[in-house]
């Protein structure tokens, strides 16, 4: 029996950048996609199992659920036709909890997809509220929380709030925050400037660029202020690390030959 | 790529992509255009859908062009995917701009 229908969002107008790199339900926030922390809301407060609708590339969906095993739930993956909160009434099981994507559990419903600038906001608000407590983070000075297997240059200057997650990388030079949240593996090399903004996992962030008010992910670049978006096809400024030049292919083996990159680059 | 040409400026609009493709040439042609007498050369990138590291170069060219005449390059109401590619850049600090 399903006691709770979560419905994952589609990708809406002004997201189309942002929701290219993978389904907007696995859009990060703080390194834990979206899906995950709904999921481990429904598992804290007692649900048991249910159903997972999504009309967006339900392969991806599907790998990330593993049948909701991970949160010791019992999930089940529906694909949709249309937007699955426009479906969620026909699949809806009696006296389940219906869960729709658009907001972080614990804020109000809604919201979440009607703009970037939505989307930043939210992201601004857990990084007050939970910015120290994913694995692995710690805080290093105050607001400024940066990820044990984060590598930041000695030289760059990180002023709170900011987040750096796991396995990122910051050049000498760079200025990271207020208000910057680096994901996952990327890379923002020296003397570039992030703030007010987000940076999307494994993504390269060129030598002295500037980022402000913008969500850069891949080689994507939406200004969150004013919801203009752009593609940057020059890969020094802006790139999904997989693209960068080759390297030995693993991934790990890409960022050491960014790094290198950065650092030599910075002392030549 | 339409141009108006004054005794003192010259404005250049309609210029929809500037890319590795046709920044040199759009560049030349611009030069090409300008008269001894214009010391204030206007770009109208109201219409510009896309620029790259080329066409950047491009206005960096001009504006050196322009310097050296001792007259100036404008920026007039760059499209908002131009203004991000400034700001990335942080050329936005280096060319005038006149927003809309």
């Amino acid at each position: 029996m399903s006691d709770f229908l979560l419905c994952c969002p589609a990708i809406g107008p002004g997201f189309d950048l942002l929701g290219r790199p993978r389904p907007l339900a696995l859009f990060p926030f703080l390194g834990r996609p979206l899906l995950d922390l709904a999921l481990a809301d429904l598992a804290a407060r007692g649900r048991r199992s249910g159903l997972v609708l999504t009309n967006d590339r339900p392969a991806e969906i599907a790998a990330f659920l593993l049948e909701g095993k991970p949160w010791g739930l019992r999930t089940e993956l529906v694909t949709t036709a249309g937007e699955p909160a426009a479906e969620a009434a026909q699949h809806l099981p009696a006296g389940a909890e219906l869960v729709v994507l658009d907001h972080l559990p614990g804020a109000a419903p809604g919201g979440l997809w009607d703009a970037p600038a939505a989307l930043f906001a939210a992201l601004s608000s857990e990084l007050g509220r939970s910015g120290a407590d994913r694995l692995g983070i710690v805080q290093t000075q105050p607001g400024v929380f940066v990820h044990r297997r984060a590598r930041v240059s000695p030289q760059a200057h990180l002023s709170g709030p900011c987040w750096i997650g796991e396995g990122a990388g910051i050049g000498p030079g760079a200025e990271i925050g207020p208000g910057a949240i680096i994901e996952q593996h990327s890379l923002v090399d020296a003397q570039a400037t992030v703030v007010e903004s987000f940076v999307g996992p494994e993504t390269y962030v060129g030598q002295m660029t500037e980022l402000r008010q913008s969500f850069a992910w891949g080689s994507g670049l939406v200004k969150w202020s004013t919801g203009s978006q752009t593609e940057v096809t020059d890969r020094f400024l802006l790139a999904a690390l997989g693209t960068r030049a080759p390297t030995d292919g693993s991934f790990l083996g890409r960022v050491k030959a960014a790094w290198k990159a950065a650092f030599s680059s910075a002392r030549d | 790529m339409k141009t108006l040409s004054q005794s003192a400026s010259l404005t250049v609009s309609d210029l929809t992509e500037m890319n590795a493709a046709n920044s040199a040439g759009l560049r030349d042609e611009i030069r090409a255009s300008l008269l001894e007498s214009q010391l204030e050369l206007n770009l109208d990138l109201s219409a510009t859908r896309f620029i790259d590291s080329s066409g950047l170069g491009a206005l960096i060219a001009l504006q050196k062009t322009m310097r050296a005449r001792g007259g100036q390059l404008r920026l007039l109401r760059p499209s908002p995917v131009v203004l991000q590619i400034l700001e990335l850049t942080r050329l936005h600090r280096v060319l005038e701009i006149v927003p809309a």
